[in-house]
């Protein structure tokens, strides 16, 4: 999961940005309106934390222009302002949460999660996937009542598939919303990545859960026996 | 010390007033009614007196009192009256029958005149006489008679002393009763005028009672709400509601600049607390090297630090709004007093490559103004314009005289123009370039401007003047 972070005060982005890099998202972090703006429209994130003051553009300016392109990314706005009237403008003006400064980086992070269950359409924290199950606040993986040990870019790889569960999800998609820019390598590890997969989820002698798609992609789902 | 009441006071003056209103009235009367009977009295006696002088004739050199022989035809005068002849030649001394062997008081005024005056009456009680001296009355036919007995009496040597008397208790008696009566009247009067202007009064404080319970029922989230005036108030009683509105509005204003301050310092220490918050959850979220926490703790250091510039800004921030009452209007040269504050920023200006261009007119230009604030907004907006001016541009400041007021107007080359542009004058607004030099921009100054401008009667506004420039137009009231 990719995330974009648009806040001007340094300390703040920056202990958000390691948070959740910890956490196991892909974080973009900008610190004034225009860039931050120019980030948001050209698209592939799941989710933009957004100040509202911001340098050059201001957040709610951001909002409005991202909405009226019909861009379809969940908005959290993080913002100093706590007023009735602040608060209503920014989700009136399609921000999709509204969080007030100081918060603990614990709420920020499961705001986030609450956001990406809504913009896969998941109620349950816990992702099921025939015997597969993925535990997002946990990082965990089971299969069969098995704990499946997966690195940090197997996990976020997954966790992705099983938030577009019986969606065809293209490898380009995957590339940019799971491998870190700058990790070098091509969309070929994304063909690599899902080998590692299959083989710790199937180690157990299960059937194969990703099927591959032709020229299209990958899709995670239980098979019909 | 117990406060006073209106009522009391005004029942206590008006019962003062008519009291003493009614007692000049009734002495007045008193005094009117006894002069009247009295000179009715006086009157009487006097012509009493004049009729019995004519009644002492002088005739075949002898002295005869003419009255004695008219006894049957004034019966009551001679029978009941008061009165004694004393003739000053020889002693005699001739008495009214009513006096038997009394004797009345024997005087005169000076010369003979007649001199009336109150007496005892021989009998007892209280009378009231004129005593004059008379001369015997001469007949022509007696004059001729004695030149023919060649025996001529000049009648002035002949002297007598009348006092004639009345018993004055009637008049007593009729004043005394007259005297009851007017006390009696005033009494009543004033008590009856104590509760009718009791009643005047409690209906007249009306509006006021009800006045104060507004006041008074007034809870503390309205202190700042206008008065509910009621419609019938009194014109006494509507310039204190005005005023009184007019304190409530100057407490909605303070009370409006504390919300303001409150909520710009809330606003303005959420971000880097929550920057410290954000810090200290990462650092805590799991166990990390030594290095980590190093690095965490000087974010908090650099954040606490930030904080403390903060707390400066706020101080400033709530002194904003102390300088309008003193304020004082006195001509100043503007372009004088700009010049003298140009100096100051030369250095800076000259470093950052900017030139200032002047556009002031040949004749002074005298604004009304208070010197000391003015320097303070001139200071300020030669400090943003300097600061913010695009590098190597040019700054020009305008000057001129139009309809009673002094237009000034700083201009420059700037980049980051706000949206609306009225938010350069936000507490605690800053241009991002200046985000990080609190030390000389705490974003007040144009605030603080703002403030001490319309105290001295003039107004600050900003505008786009072309393409990424600014103007700052300052107005103040021109004087002579």
């Amino acid at each position: 999961m990719r995330l974009l972070l648009i806040e001007d005060h340094d300390p703040l982005r920056e202990g958000l940005c390691q948070y959740f890099r910890e956490a196991g998202y892909l974080v973009d972090a900008f610190s004034s309106g225009d860039e931050g703006l120019w980030a948001a429209e050209s698209g592939g994130y799941d989710l933009v934390l957004l100040d509202l003051m911001l340098p050059r553009v201001d957040g709610m300016s951001i909002l409005r222009k991202l909405r009226a392109m019909e861009n379809p990314v969940h908005i959290l706005v993080i913002s100093a302002r706590d007023g009735l009237e602040d608060r209503l403008e920014a989700l009136d003006g399609g921000a999709d949460d509204f969080l007030v400064k100081p918060f603990p980086l614990a709420e920020a992070l499961a705001r986030v999660r609450a956001l990406l269950r809504r913009s896969y359409v998941k109620k349950s924290p816990l992702i099921h996937v025939a015997d597969l199950e993925v535990d997002p606040v946990k990082r965990l993986v089971r299969r069969a009542g098995r704990v499946i040990e997966l690195t940090a870019l197997e996990y976020r790889l997954l966790e992705y598939l099983a938030y577009r569960t019986g969606e065809v999800v293209p490898r380009t998609d995957i590339w940019e919303r799971v491998f870190e820019d700058g990790e070098g390598g091509s969309s070929n590890a994304v063909d690599v990545y899902i080998g590692y997969l299959r083989k710790k989820l199937n180690a157990g002698g299960e059937a194969d859960l990703i099927q591959t798609r032709r020229g299209q992609g990958y899709v995670l789902e239980g098979r019909e026996s | 010390m117990r406060a006073k009441s209106i009522r009391l006071s005004l029942l206590i003056r008006c019962g003062i007033g008519v009291g003493v209103l009614l007692c000049l009235l009734s002495c007045s009367v008193y005094w009117l009614v006894r002069q009247s009977l009295y000179r009715e009295l006086d009157n009487s006696l006097e012509e009493t007196a004049s009729l019995l002088g004519n009644q002492v004739e002088l005739e075949n050199g002898g002295i005869v009192h003419e009255w004695r022989e008219g006894m049957g035809a004034n019966h009551p005068l001679i029978a009941n009256g008061l009165y004694q002849f004393w003739d000053e030649t020889t002693g005699d001394t001739v008495r009214s029958p009513a006096l038997h062997a009394s004797n009345l008081p024997k005087y005169s005024g000076l010369d003979g005149k007649p001199l009336l005056r109150n007496i005892p009456l021989p009998e007892g009680g209280r009378g009231r006489a004129v005593g004059l001296r008379i001369y015997p009355f001469v007949l022509p036919e007696e004059v001729e008679r004695m030149k023919e007995r060649h025996a001529v009496i000049d009648p002035r040597t002949l002297p007598h002393l009348l006092v004639v008397a009345r018993d004055a208790e009637p008049i007593h008696r009729t004043l005394e009763r007259l005297k009851m009566m007017l006390v009696a009247g005033t009494a009543c009067t004033l008590g009856l005028g104590y509760l009718l202007v009791g009643r005047v009064v409690h209906i007249s404080l009306r509006p006021l009672e009800r006045l104060t319970r507004e006041v008074r029922g007034r809870a503390e989230h309205q202190l700042d709400a206008a008065l509910d005036v009621p419609g019938e108030l009194p014109v006494e009683l509507t310039g204190l509601a005005r005023d009184f509105d007019s304190l409530l509005g100057r407490v909605a204003v303070t009370r409006q600049r504390e919300r303001d301050f409150i909520r710009h310092a809330a606003h303005e220490l959420r971000t880097p607390i929550a920057g410290l918050r954000a810090t200290t959850d990462l650092a805590l979220s799991q166990t990390r090297e030594a290095e980590a926490y190093r690095h965490h703790l000087a974010v908090c250091q650099k954040t606490a630090i930030e904080l403390g510039e903060l707390v400066q800004r706020l101080s400033m921030l709530a002194r904003i709004g102390q300088t309008p009452q003193s304020a004082k209007q006195e001509p100043v040269d503007v372009a004088g007093l700009l010049t003298d504050c140009e100096a100051s920023f030369q250095r800076r200006a000259h470093e950052r490559g900017l030139s200032i261009d002047h556009r002031f007119p040949d004749e002074k230009v005298i604004a009304g103004a208070d010197p000391a604030l003015l320097k303070i907004v001139f200071n300020n907006l030669l400090d943003n314009a300097v600061c913010y001016a695009a590098a190597g541009s040019t700054l020009w400041i305008s000057l001129r005289r139009a309809d009673g007021r002094v237009e000034m107007v700083f201009g420059n080359a700037a980049e980051d123009l706000p949206d609306p542009i009225e938010r350069l004058f936000e507490p605690l607004f800053r241009g991002e370039s200046s985000r990080h030099d609190a030390e000389s921009h705490l974003g007040v100054g144009l605030t603080l401007s703002l403030d001490v401008v319309r105290a001295m009667g003039g107004t600050l506004q900003a505008r786009r003047a072309e393409e990424g420039a600014i103007e700052l137009v300052l107005e103040l009231p021109a004087a002579e």
